[in-house]
């Protein structure tokens, strides 16, 4: 029980990692207080995502919290208020359907 | 070739430990609201997640090559969250909380510096 109270977040490590592995070059490197902050920010991410898709499961009186409620908040999510990356959220949202239902995704 | 194979090895490890987090921080959220996060939206959160670190870790290494560093610091996260005022403030406070740490383990580390001196002092 008392693993309640302990609060969930990504590893620092995973973290670091993570973004390591996205940097285009292997020079760049990450200060450990951001890495901290990215572990916040992950966090929140995810959260916003959980909350708002949960909101929207709500509205349709749904019980479960599915796929298509996450679709449907999914613009907002990632464009924040500018619509600069519309058409990169309508390819994420076309590729998720391929990915999630293809066979080969564990 | 070896490479390759390592690295995606490195892709879905990582891949694995960002779904593991997402479905545990879903669940706890569905749990206070008393509703359930299916699979598939668990999954498509975290392979949205995956591919928004991807864009984070690529504004960060710019922001960082822009101010001529080859180290990402604070001011680098600070940027990539100043989109959303709620969330630059959110960054800003937990900016704060770790100086005001680091703060406070200096201080600590020369109060136990001094203590030593005094004490060695006194000793002689």
């Amino acid at each position: 029980m008392a693993e309640k109270d302990v609060e969930i977040s990504f590893k620092k490590d995973t973290v670091s990692q993570l973004l390591s592995n996205f940097f285009k070059e292997d020079k760049t490197k990450l200060s450990g207080d951001a890495t901290r902050l990215m572990v916040e920010m992950l966090k929140v991410f995810v959260q916003e995502a959980a909350v708002r898709s949960q909101k929207q499961a709500e509205s349709e009186d749904c019980d479960q919290v599915d796929i298509e409620h996450f679709e449907k908040i999914l613009p907002q999510l990632v464009c924040g208020s500018t619509g600069s990356r519309n058409v990169f959220v309508l390819l994420i949202s076309a590729c998720l359907h391929s990915l999630i239902f293809s066979p080969d995704y564990r | 070739m070896k490479m390759s194979v390592d690295t995606e090895e490195t892709h879905q490890r990582l891949k694995a430990a960002v779904h593991y987090t997402v479905g545990r921080l879903c669940q706890k959220i569905g749990e206070d609201h008393r509703r359930q996060f299916s699979r598939q939206a668990i999954a498509a959160i975290a392979e949205t997640t995956f591919r928004q670190c991807d864009i984070f870790a690529k504004d960060l290494e710019a922001f960082a090559r822009h101010a001529k560093r080859s180290t990402v610091s604070v001011d680098d996260v600070k940027l990539v969250a100043r989109r959303s005022t709620a969330l630059s403030i959110y960054i800003q406070n937990k900016s704060d909380e770790l100086t005001q740490e680091h703060m406070s383990l200096k201080k600590k580390t020369t109060a136990k510096r001094k203590n030593i001196e005094t004490e060695e002092e006194s000793r002689e």
